[in-house]
């Protein structure tokens, strides 16, 4: 199957541009196998089905990004000697306290524009990236547009909830 | 200004209202929705804020969030940006979260309020701690340390709180995190993270310090100044799934242990190895803050302040004058700190003046009260027995006999708890003096084996007759010795059965002192909590003892009760013997049957 050949809108990812996405073995036709009519067992089965092929479709993307856009800019990163954040103990320096980003909040500093929508969020990063000179994440950045625009079209419960380990790393 | 406050997605999320500066109410969603822990949208706790104050969401000047979702999302492509190999599954769930439910905040609070708010703030995640600690505390002025897993980049803040608001002056960043160090250490010994912590310090006084300078040498590098930094060879939390690495295996001489199996030698003496160097780290950072904030006082917030172990060291090694830790250390405190901040440094609100010197918190009795009336017409519509006892000294009389007799009582009394300890309005309680209470209420209530024992609850008039403490603990947060007096002779060493050193009596209130001769202390002021004040004086009128076993009102893995018939439902459920319900007592001879559809052992998820 293509994606060119899918019912984005059926799938709940209309706009989402799936160029490049393995789709291999997954089923996207979208269409409920007991056809209209079916009862509500065959129904709740058919929308079970439909959310874990959107979820398969959206770990497709984020395997895109991870494994193009991730890790060029890792490679990058490498290969320029930037450092994203220290993994141990540096005897060069006095002391490990630093200043913070901001010791107190401006009332600009409350009002986040950014929070409007999963693109007005990514391109406050990306120019957060730009700013601290890390251009090799931009693409992770733009990368991740289509992942946030296929989540803000997923219904609610299919969004995931967060387990105990990504709250203790995240 | 009324500035609702919201922490949602991560862990315990919660709203918290505050009014004109003063903390109106709060709550965590867990208790609403009964899902221990719950990091959902917290949409019915919003609903209780607002409720309380008899307000709709028009009527709110700002709902602030916890967290800065830019800076976060920063850190998590970071991490993964700077892994060598990093985990596809690990990372989409991270991109499910952070761009889907976590992107829904403004449409979340729509939903909730029923319309959009007037303003929606976002305030950064340790300045939230630090205000949670300073402007509830009841200083003029404070050094602040904010310490958890995690809150943006920051993992530890030194902050100062004055008149001119909340500054923070300088940070640790992740990954370096005290926090995350502890719950490593937490999910080696077989403990769950985020939950498990709290038995980690309850197991450290069974074991001896061997493996501390091995966490120095090899784990931390801790600065004499307080700073610190982790060795990520060791821990498995920014490449995978894992806390830990195979290093930290082949350094502590072997795989984690699996959860709900023995615990051994090892895992005990790993417990008190961390601790001891946690209570290290955290006096150092004392002094640093003392140092840079200039202040004799000390408010403390953030997950690791909930260790109440190493804040009891901090408050005795003197560094400060006084001490003030929230409650709700944790993420659940964020909500309420958020909106203090937006209040005080985004309205320019004026800090309320202290009533008598005594804290903003009010006991953290912030939660839902249920009235007389309510809870007699929940217990007449479902034809439960009781009998009223309107004249408070005769029911006070009557519950202090039966906690006296060796009766365990579950006591639901007035507002509920903010925050994960409870306080007396939603306790189960029973008689400190007893050697059998410790095996009675676990095996018979809280149907586990547990190797700590319980916290006691102590009139704030009489806690020198009972611990070496001398100042208030209203929130269950500092841990003191019990009087050298008042102990018997006793000795852990060579012995590995938790549960019959537990269960061996250790003092005149061995219900309530661990096997160091600790105890995690609750002074109950009659201005926070007077019926339960009242309690603890007719149990002192009938005993001689102005103190009691108090232990959270649920059973394991349910999040405390909230409601008459979350209460009444645990009541029968375990062979609790009396059950108050504000002025209502319910004897268990005398309900009926209990029937449930399913077995309701398998609805919580043990912790």
């Amino acid at each position: 199957m293509s994606s060119t050949d899918l019912d984005l809108a059926a799938l709940g990812l209309e706009g989402v541009d799936l160029e490049g996405v393995d789709l291999e073995g997954v089923d996207l036709d979208g269409e409920d196998e007991e056809g209209e009519g079916g009862d509500d067992e065959a129904k709740a089965a058919a929308r079970a089905e439909a959310a874990r092929e959107r979820a398969a479709a959206i770990d497709a993307m984020s395997a895109r990004v991870l494994e193009g856009a991730l890790a060029e800019a890792h490679r990058a990163l490498v290969k320029r000697g930037a450092v994203l954040f220290p993994m141990g103990a540096d005897a060069s320096v006095s002391t490990y306290f630093e200043a913070p980003r901001r010791g107190r909040m401006s009332k600009e500093d409350f009002e986040l524009s950014a929070a409007s929508s999963p693109d007005a969020f990514l391109s406050a990063v990306r120019a957060m990236w730009e700013a601290e000179g890390f251009a090799e994440m931009v693409p992770v950045a733009e990368g991740l547009r289509e992942v946030g625009r296929a989540l803000a079209e997923v219904p609610e419960d299919e969004s995931g909830e967060v387990s105990g380990f990504v709250y203790a790393m995240f | 200004m009324r500035v609702l406050g919201i922490s949602a997605y991560y862990h315990d999320s919660a709203a918290a209202l505050v009014d004109g500066g003063k903390i109106v109410a709060a709550a965590q969603e867990e208790r609403f929705s009964r899902k221990r822990h719950d990091p959902r949208f917290p949409k019915e706790a919003i609903n209780y804020c607002l409720g309380e104050a008899f307000l709709q969401g028009s009527d709110l000047d700002a709902v602030a969030f916890y967290d800065g979702p830019v800076l976060t999302f920063d850190r998590v492509v970071k991490s993964f940006a700077a892994a060598s190999r990093p985990d596809a599954a690990q990372f989409s769930a991270a991109m499910r979260s952070m761009l889907g439910v976590k992107a829904r905040v403004a449409a979340h609070v729509e939903e909730a309020l029923g319309g959009p708010p007037a303003k929606l703030l976002f305030a950064d995640h340790h300045l939230s701690h630090a205000a949670s600690a300073f402007y509830p505390s009841p200083f003029e002025d404070a050094a602040i340390l904010t310490v958890d897993g995690v809150g943006e980049w920051a993992t530890c803040s030194l902050a100062r709180g004055s008149v001119e608001g909340v500054e923070i002056l300088e940070e640790i960043r992740y990954p370096h995190s005290l926090g995350l160090l502890y719950s490593a250490f937490t999910y080696y010994c077989g403990f769950k993270v985020n939950s498990g912590e709290y038995k980690l310090m309850g197991l450290a006084p069974y074991g001896e310090p061997v493996f501390a300078d091995k966490i120095r040498d090899h784990l931390i590098d801790l600065r004499p100044d307080g700073s610190f930094r982790l060795n990520m060879e060791y821990f498995g939390f920014v490449e995978g799934d894992r806390m830990t690495s195979e290093a930290f295996d082949r350094l502590f001489g072997g795989p984690a242990r699996a959860p709900e199996t023995r615990i051994t030698r090892r895992e005990m003496d790993l417990a008190r190895s961390i601790q001891v160097v946690l209570e290290d780290a955290m006096l150092a950072l004392a002094r640093r803050a003392r140092e840079r904030a200039g202040s004799v006082n000390l408010a403390l917030a953030g997950g690791v302040a909930l260790n109440c172990v190493a804040n009891g060291r901090v408050l005795r090694e003197g560094i400060f004058d006084k001490m003030w830790i929230q409650p709700a250390a944790g993420d659940a405190g964020g909500a309420l700190g958020c909106a203090l901040l937006a209040a005080h440094s985004y309205f320019g609100e004026a800090r309320p003046p202290r009533e008598k010197g005594r804290d903003g918190q009010k006991g953290s009795y912030l939660g839902p009260r249920f009235s007389g009336a309510e809870v007699r017409a929940f217990l007449s519509r479902n034809d439960y027995p009781y009998r009223r006892v309107e004249d408070e000294g005769a029911r006070v009389r009557e519950i202090a006999e039966a906690l006296a007799a060796g009766k365990v009582v579950g006591y639901f009394s007035g507002r509920m708890e903010f925050g994960p300890r409870s306080l007396g309005a939603r306790s189960i309680l029973g008689d400190p003096r007893r050697a059998d209470t410790q095996s009675v209420v676990n095996t018979r209530i809280k149907f586990r084996e547990s190797f700590r024992p319980f916290a006691p609850s102590v009139r704030v008039e009489d806690v020198g007759e009972y611990f070496e403490l001398g100042t208030e603990s209203p929130y269950m947060l500092l841990v003191a010795p019990v009087k050298e007096s008042r102990r018997k002779p006793f000795s852990v060493a060579g012995r590995e059965d938790m549960i019959a050193i537990v269960n061996e009596p250790r003092s005149d209130i061995p219900a309530v002192t661990h096997v160091d001769y600790s105890a995690r202390v609750q002074t109950v002021h009659p201005d926070d909590h007077p019926a339960f004040h009242r309690l603890l004086t007719a149990f002192k009128e009938e005993t001689g003892y102005g103190v009691l076993v108090n232990t959270s009102f649920n059973v394991r893995g349910e999040p405390i009760v909230c409601t008459p018939k979350d209460a009444y439902r645990c009541f029968m459920r375990t062979d609790m013997d009396l059950l108050v319900l504000e002025d209502c007592l319910l004897d268990k001879a005398a309900q009926p049957a209990f029937e449930e559809a399913t077995d309701w052992r398998t609805e919580h998820e043990l912790d």
